[in-house]
């Protein structure tokens, strides 16, 4: 099996597995579900992926006697753009509340694999129909294997185990809400604070005044969520390097 | 056990997905296919199928759309009429909600 999960996509020149590679997209994968990833970087996870999985459901059609154009990965997944990795990130689009569409734009049908379908008949585009599950599953798990997903998963969850009982994060959290009570938002934490944002903006009638005083009302407050996370990021940094030093 | 959640830890297990979401919807509404309909199949799965197709046969596909809590729109397969689209969001990640209600969304176009 074609692996090759460096920094890029790109350099994938023999059929070797390089240990490292996978190693290094566990440990992106890791960060991303911890510490959360800038758009460009969870682009590019996401893009590994979706490349390996595409080969993968090819392969896997192929066996079956069926010709499947790999897609490309903008073809499957859209980045909101939302940003909470930093401040900068925060000031252009804050929580992700009211910044971004119920449900962005959808292309038109995109896939260059509908019109060879169509040339099928009824009963091999049935046949067809079948393949394409059982092949689109497949190789989720059989791409998830190979990149070391699983493990990736497993040392998330077990580093928030560990984050819930570090005595610094818990100060430091309490430090994070006392800030953020001090300009009016009264949260235990930043993911409580998101939900009662999400559920005051439900409220609102979209382009109204009002909606639109929201907008920069959650600007703000992921800005100075941001300004009052200091304490708490750098205690969340130590307390997974403590617990989760990777691939170790 | 208590959250603990904070910056850009927004991640596994936590309880809140926060990026944004929105009732059930058609992805393009008109005329010519019919109705898609969904449901979601987990906390990170959802699929959508295509009920009704009113124009000439071969022209009308739909599919899925869910936001998983990574911050990233997912598209499942075109699929026609009665054949289900389904996606799941990556490891570790979850169907987003907005107002409390999970962002998984579908719809039909008309194919080329």
């Amino acid at each position: 099996m074609i692996l090759c999960v460096v920094l890029s996509v790109s350099a994938c020149t023999d059929n070797t597995t390089d240990e490292g590679d996978v190693a290094s997209y566990q440990d992106r994968y890791f960060e991303q579900l911890i510490f959360g990833a800038s758009p460009d970087e969870l682009t590019q996870i996401l893009t590994i992926y979706e490349d390996h999985r595409q080969r993968s459901i090819a392969e896997c059609m192929r066996d079956d006697g069926f010709e499947y154009t790999p897609l490309q990965a903008d073809q499957v997944f859209q980045p909101t753009g939302v940003d909470l990795t930093s401040r900068t990130g925060r000031a252009e689009m804050g929580f992700g509340i009211s910044t971004v569409p119920d449900i962005l734009p959808v292309a038109e049908v995109d896939d260059p694999n509908i019109s060879r379908y169509e040339g099928l008949d009824e009963a091999t585009q049935a046949a067809y129909d079948v393949s394409l599950s059982d092949c689109e599953a497949t190789s989720d798990n059989t791409v998830e294997a190979e990149l070391g997903i699983p493990e990736a998963v497993a040392r998330a969850q077990q580093a928030q185990l560990a984050i819930a009982n570090d005595p610094a994060v818990v100060r430091a959290q309490h430090v994070w809400s006392s800030c953020m009570a001090e300009i009016g938002y009264d949260a235990p934490t930043e993911t409580d604070l998101i939900t009662t944002l999400g559920l005051e903006f439900g409220q609102l009638e979209r382009g109204s005044v009002e909606a639109d005083r929201f907008r920069q009302r959650e600007l703000e407050a992921a800005v100075a969520s941001w300004d009052c996370g200091d304490e708490l990021r750098t205690a969340l940094q130590a307390a997974v390097a403590a617990t989760n030093a990777p691939n170790t | 056990m208590r959250k603990l959640v904070t910056g850009a830890l927004m991640t596994v297990m936590l309880s809140a997905p926060v990026l944004s979401a929105a009732p059930a919807m058609a992805i393009t509404p008109g005329t010519g296919c019919g109705t898609a309909t969904g449901s979601r199949l987990s906390t990170a799965s959802a699929q959508s199928t295509l009920q009704q197709e009113f124009s000439p046969a071969g022209t009308c596909y739909s599919r899925v759309v869910i936001r998983c809590s990574n911050g990233t729109q997912y598209f499942g397969s075109w699929k026609k009429l009665n054949i289900s689209s389904v996606k799941t969001c990556p490891s570790g990640t979850f169907i987003a909600t907005k107002n409390g209600v999970a962002f998984a969304d579908w719809g039909w176009q008309v194919g080329s």
